[in-house]
């Protein structure tokens, strides 16, 4: 078993699994409502310098999100082992 | 008379405003920016010998009241305003949107889908059957390409003839979850609420604990309360979730279901698309803010070389008419005025807004808007806002007026005190067209890129100093970066054409009358009064001419006047003759920076209230008096 990281730790190119989603009611429900949900493999496309947002890529639905530093710290996501089909 | 309403709803950047722009003949706005329709728009439409009124309302997400966007649209659905609903669905993020699609199904109300961008999606290998979709939920679904106007008549066609007949089922979950819902149904079922809001609908709202639904329960029946905690609190324990990530995760759950079962999805090439090839160069760390600069001035000078060559087309002809008639009888300062009016409209301020327009509609259609949002992100965070904040300021380049209906965006109140503040500062279309009209021409081009660039530091210097004062979390960037479109020509030009038609209606004739009465007002030498009660501003503070006091007066109504009413005033169009350098940049400066024009102080009041209003009304008088006192010791040091 893998320890659980969140969206700011992986590194620029990783992709990993949504394993759960943290804040409050209302920054659940705009996560969930903007279409990143637990199970979903994502990625990170980029990260701008100075703290500034990161560029996420939802590979199961195949859109784009910036999201602000803060808010992709309380998103945990694990990464899946090699080879491994989910 | 009533006419068939229908309303377009669907997720930002789904291609709604497209549609509604094809067969509306560009009465409302669209660009490649998620949630540019902040208020609705709407437009009769005829088929065949049938007419409707078509509303587009705002792209949202889902069916939630945190956001005023989501706020306006769920509550018009609400107020069952329109007769049929065409829910349109970006087929490129189907499943998604789906998700969307089940929460209106749970409004029970008369319902299509329209399945738009069809091609895009086969490009990305995502082939759906509307047939199969339109079986496994029960509702009409059409598929169209809006941006080619592809099986858009056949959309509203069907949609016509369905719409007496087709009302959409609320869509079933899991057992525990109906469960819960029954529980919450039964309780709230004799509630007067009940009566305007679907019953099933409401209990999902109040069983997510919906903030602004459990507050009108507790309203009208407070007792109510606790029982549906306790219905939430059995939901939490049986899925060890949150109770809004429950009934989400149903949905979502459900919206994969029905993909996998209508969608094949063949696999996506490897290669790096496009879009990720560009987005490497445009939101480099570097590279991005050296483009996101070229891209910003280049779009100013640009708008100088096209507006000063026009300008320059048609200035010497009314030139020439307005001599031809002064002082020719009583009725001169009328004919005066009425040509004097008609030239400041097409010979001043149309050149210049014509290239300005056309580009900032380029940009926005293009999806440049996202990107330059998260690329100044982190330092919007300094001024204590974030990312989105930049989208109205950019739509304000154009007018101030959408670029605070713009603001509506912003999620956290305080974020959107300072953006509305902050958006009445930017210099609007007609505030470059003196800017360019007078600094650019006579002081160069140079002067002008300086006078812009100032702004944004006052503007940086001004947000920062509030967030000092007004300390509070900003709630952080989360924004969708759309693909890259690009737009058609013709579309581009219709976007800009409907906007000029703005300025021809509304500001024209202000225009016109305002110069009309300013050669009566000359005619009566009532002009000297104004111009003696402005004169310790103007001569003392500022050392212009006594003659400029009207115009400032006026300027108040529109910022395009104080150039118009400049050259009436002064009597030439040879402005170098009677004003020094020193005095065009002071006269500049401190027009670009005083109150906002009457349009812009009456959707701040309506978007923001009284206390944001007036905030910006003292802000940019005060920063115009200091800023053009400051000028002048400027244009003493450099100019002459």
């Amino acid at each position: 078993m893998k320890v659980n990281k969140n969206l700011c730790q992986l590194a620029v190119g990783q992709e990993a699994v949504i394993v759960s989603i943290g804040g409050g009611h209302g920054f659940r429900s705009r996560i969930l409502s903007m279409g990143l949900h637990l199970g979903d493999r994502i990625k990170v496309l980029r990260a701008s310098p100075f703290r500034g947002p990161l560029l996420i890529e939802n590979l199961d639905q195949g859109f784009c999100l910036a999201l602000g530093r803060g808010m992709a710290a309380k998103v945990l996501v694990k990464i899946p082992e090699e080879g491994a089909s989910e | 008379m009533s006419k068939k309403v229908i309303a377009l709803v669907g997720q930002p950047n789904c291609g709604k405003s497209t549609l509604f722009n094809v067969v509306a003949g560009y009465k409302a706005s669209t660009g490649n920016f998620p949630g540019v329709t902040v208020s609705y728009a709407e437009s009769p439409v005829t088929l065949g010998e049938t007419t409707f009124r078509l509303v587009d309302l705002p792209g949202i997400y889902s069916l939630s009241t945190r956001e005023p966007a989501e706020r306006v649209t769920l509550e018009y659905l609400l107020r069952k305003e329109s007769h049929f609903v065409i829910n349109v669905i970006d087929a490129t993020t189907m499943s998604r949107s789906l998700e969307l699609t089940l929460q209106l199904m749970e409004l029970e109300l008369p319902l299509m889908i329209c399945l738009n961008m069809v091609d895009e999606a086969e490009k990305k290998g995502i082939f759906i059957d509307p047939k199969a979709l339109e079986r496994e939920l029960g509702i009409p679904v059409m598929t169209t390409v809006a941006s080619k106007g592809w099986g858009v008549r056949e959309l509203f066609v069907r949609a016509l003839e369905v719409m007496d007949e087709v009302k959409a089922k609320p869509p079933q979950y899991s057992l525990h979850v109906e469960r819960e819902i029954g529980r919450v149904e039964s309780f709230i079922m004799n509630l007067k609420l009940a009566k305007r809001i679907p019953l099933r609908f409401l209990a999902l709202k109040l069983l997510e604990g919906d903030e602004y639904f459990t507050s009108l329960v507790r309203e009208e029946a407070p007792h109510l309360i606790p029982e549906i905690e306790e219905c939430i609190n059995r939901l939490v324990e049986s899925h060890g979730q949150p109770p809004e990530m429950v009934i989400s995760g149903e949905r979502h759950a459900l919206a994969m279901h029905l993909f996998e079962r209508v969608a094949k999805v063949t696999a996506r090439a490897e290669a790096p698309s496009f879009r990720e090839k560009l987005d490497a160069v445009v939101m480099h760390p570097i590279l991005g803010y050296i483009i996101l600069a070229g891209v910003f001035f280049g779009l100013l000078y640009l708008t100088f070389f096209v507006g000063s060559f026009l300008a320059d087309q048609v200035a010497g002809p009314f030139d020439r008419l307005t001599q031809l008639f002064q002082g020719k009888g009583a009725w001169s300062p009328f004919v005066v005025g009425v040509i004097q009016g008609i030239a400041g409209g097409v010979g001043i301020v149309l050149p210049y807004l014509i290239p300005l327009l056309f580009l900032l509609s380029l940009l926005e259609d293009i999806g440049y808007l996202p990107r330059a949002a998260f690329l100044l992100d982190g330092l919007m965070h300094r001024m204590g806002l974030h990312g989105k904040s930049v989208i109205p300021f950019i739509l304000g380049y154009g007018c101030n007026v959408p670029s605070i209906m713009a603001a509506r965006i912003i999620e956290s109140p305080r974020d959107r005190f300072i953006t509305l503040l902050l958006a009445s500062l930017i210099p609007c279309s007609a505030r470059t067209s003196v800017i360019l009209g007078l600094q650019a021409k006579y002081l160069g081009p140079l002067w002008a890129m300086a006078l812009y660039l100032v702004n944004i530091l006052v503007l940086g210097f001004v947000g920062f100093l509030i967030s000092r004062f007004h300390k509070e979390e900003s709630p952080g960037l989360i924004l969708e970066i759309p693909p890259y479109r690009l737009p058609t020509f013709a579309s581009l030009w219709k976007k800009t054409w409907h906007r000029l038609k703005d300025f021809a209606i509304y500001a024209w004739p202000i225009i016109l009358a305002g110069s009309i009465v300013l050669e009566v007002l000359t005619y009566l030498h009532v002009d000297k009064v104004i111009n003696t009660l402005l004169a310790p501003l103007t001569v003392w503070l500022l050392g212009l001419p006594v003659a400029v006091g009207v115009t400032l007066f006026f300027g108040i109504f529109r910022k395009e006047l104080t150039l118009i009413m400049l050259f009436q005033a002064l009597g030439t169009f040879n402005i170098q003759n009677v004003l020094t350098h020193t005095q065009i940049l002071v006269f500049v400066v401190f027009v670009t920076f005083y109150i906002p024009c009457l349009s812009t102080v009456a959707v701040l009041w309506r978007e923001g209230g009284w206390k944001v209003t007036w905030a910006s009304a003292l802000l940019n008088t005060s920063l115009a008096l200091v800023l053009a006192f400051l000028a002048r010791f400027v244009g003493m040091a450099f100019l002459h």
